[in-house]
């Protein structure tokens, strides 16, 4: 087995270049149809400033675009180094959705970036509008594909294991696609990322007028925030309630480990909006329930009951029981592959093979696993219940605070009042980096959430990764931290100079002056 | 956009490229991955001889 130090740097890695690539991407995703809502209203009203507003959030857009494009590369890197075998195994449904996503959606986000930034004085409005669109329509396609990749790993659909090829194949590329966990996190994700766009708009139009810059600019820029970041914020919790259903039926473990739910209710679960989970003791402290909330959001019924981890893991003791026989009966079929007793054994158990791999930390021979050592493979299906429980809290709160504040910016704008509270200009300027928090909790819940599996079910990830020097991959390591350092530093130094620097020609620098300023 | 900026983004891409690279090379280049095939997942996975894999 690899040694096990290895396997959690190497976890450390990919997640660490998951989480940095992760802060260029939901404004990419946010602002590019935000150019596309103002270069629309641009070309139906004519009006110059819409323009002018086009162009200045389009430099901030494309400085984002350009920090970002091709962060993620370096996680391609490591799935052929540290993480071979997960690669091997099921490289073939893994990569295919990835390959597309280069092929398809980067080229025609690239292409259509190339016109939205040259195109200006050489298309006609609507042509360069309609680059815009696609421009907005790349990037959402770009982020579908590789979470239809992700969706796979949290609910593994559409492919089944070849024991003659010793690794995952597809069976249904349309049940890949269209798997129901990677849609969910589809909308939630690009959901998250429109309310990005809209708070990095809210907060830089706030700064304009707190200086009493642009005031017309930032107003107008500030209501499209706030209307666009209203209904976004809405749909993450919605869409949000969605991935949550969908784990309520494919991952109830992890489910289980963010509400820190140790033993199974009666229906209606309740919902614990507060609490202290206790790990060793396998409870929740002081926890402030709210009856049948979690029974109406797991399984939108009054009479199923949501599982708590003492019982999953007595069920996970099951499959692991399930999955030695498939086991045993894959070392057979790898001797004698027509041997029919072993082929009914395998077919019938195989959705519990997985499981049996888990064993192989306690023991080689996993058929003859003691019932201790299933035991502690079972305990080891909880994903940590403590980290989990308050990191989706967190997140939770700051989307709702995100749908207050937006709600409040939207109402002010009604009023024709948003330059007038000192106070919530000031909220909304400090409010700039919540998105980027809660959007990295968010991807730490899920990915958190489904250990100790790469692939849910299927492949315990300390048989994921690689046999690689722990010197090689801290070297790498240290490299990444420096690289994308390095281009966060550059991003803000560019963001902050040309926010400072402002919007360009024809844009009142402060109320009725007419003096323009160049920029943009 | 301005002269400047392009000039400033053109750079960083520059930059940003060689970097890749480099890290690339250095530590995920062909050379540096496990040979990775059916019957070495068959030895990682499971511990049962190598037998009857048909790749």
């Amino acid at each position: 087995m690899i040694d096990p130090g290895t396997v959690e740097l190497s976890r450390l890695q990919f997640g660490l270049t998951a989480m940095y690539h992760f802060l260029f991407v939901p404004l990419t995703l946010g602002l590019s149809l935000l150019l596309a809502i103002m270069e629309s209203v641009y070309v139906m009203t004519g009006r110059g400033i819409w323009r002018e507003m086009t162009r200045f959030w389009g430099v901030l857009f494309g400085i984002n675009f350009a920090m970002g494009v091709a962060t993620g590369l370096t996680m391609e890197f490591q799935f052929g180094t540290n993480w071979a075998y997960y690669s091997q195994y099921v490289g073939d449904i893994f990569g295919a959705p990835l390959a597309i996503e280069g092929l398809m959606a980067f080229f025609l986000e690239a292409t259509f970036v190339g016109l939205f930034f040259f195109g200006w004085d050489k298309l006609s409005k609507t042509g360069h509008l309609v680059c815009t669109w696609l421009l907005a329509l790349g990037t959402n396609l770009s982020a579908l594909w590789i979470l239809i990749a992700n969706g796979w790993m949290q609910h593994p659909v559409g492919a089944a294991f070849n024991f003659r090829t010793m690794r995952m194949e597809v069976t249904s590329f349309y049940d890949v696609l269209f798997n129901p966990a990677g849609q969910a996190k589809f909308v939630h994700t690009v959901s998250a990322g429109y309310v990005t766009g809209s708070i990095f708009v809210l907060a830089v139009s706030a700064w304009f007028l707190l200086k009493g810059r642009y005031p017309e600019f930032a107003k107008r820029s500030m209501t499209v925030a706030a209307s666009f970041g209203l209904a976004s914020a809405l749909s993450v919790v919605v869409l949000g309630d969605e991935s949550g259903y969908t784990a309520s039926q494919n991952q109830k473990m992890k489910l289980a480990a963010i509400e820190a739910d140790w033993q199974t209710e009666a229906p209606p679960a309740s919902f614990t909006v507060f609490g202290f989970p206790d790990v060793p003791n396998r409870t929740t402290h002081f926890a402030i329930k709210v009856p049948w909330v979690l029974g109406l959001i797991a399984t939108r019924s009054t009479d199923e009951e949501v599982p708590g981890i003492i019982n999953l893991v007595a069920d996970n003791a099951g499959r692991i029981k399930q999955g030695i026989i498939a086991y045993r009966a894959l070392e057979t079929l790898r001797a004698h592959p027509e041997e029919s007793g072993a082929r009914a054994d395998f077919m019938n158990n195989e959705p519990d093979l997985g499981y049996a791999l888990l064993l192989k930390k306690y023991t080689d021979k996993v058929v003859d696993a003691t019932p201790a050592q299933i035991e502690q493979a079972a305990w080891d299906t909880v994903p940590g219940v403590a980290t989990l429980f308050w990191s989706f809290r967190f997140m939770v709160a700051i989307g709702f605070y995100f749908i207050a504040l937006f709600a409040l910016a939207f109402y002010l704008s009604a009023r024709r009042q948003l330059d007038r509270h000192r106070w919530f200009l000031v909220a909304a300027l400090w409010s700039f980096p919540l998105p980027w928090i809660s959007s990295e909790l968010g991807w730490f819940v899920a990915e958190y959430g489904r250990q100790p599996w790469t692939i849910d079910g299927v492949l315990p990830t300390f048989l994921s990764a690689s046999s690689v020097s722990p010197g090689t991959v801290w070297t790498s390591l240290l490299g990444f931290v420096v690289f994308y350092s390095a281009l966060a530093v550059v991003e803000l130094y560019l963001m902050m100079k040309y926010i400072r620097i402002g919007p360009g020609n024809g844009v009142e620098p402060v109320a009725g002056s007419v003096a323009p300023r160049r920029a943009g | 956009m301005q002269m400047r900026l392009r000039y400033e983004i053109a750079l960083t891409l520059a930059v940003k490229a060689a970097a890749l690279t480099a890290l690339y090379l250095l530590f995920f280049a062909p050379a540096h991955r496990p040979e990775v095939s059916a019957a070495t997942v068959a030895r990682h996975l499971y511990s049962a001889p190598q037998q009857g894999v048909s790749r």
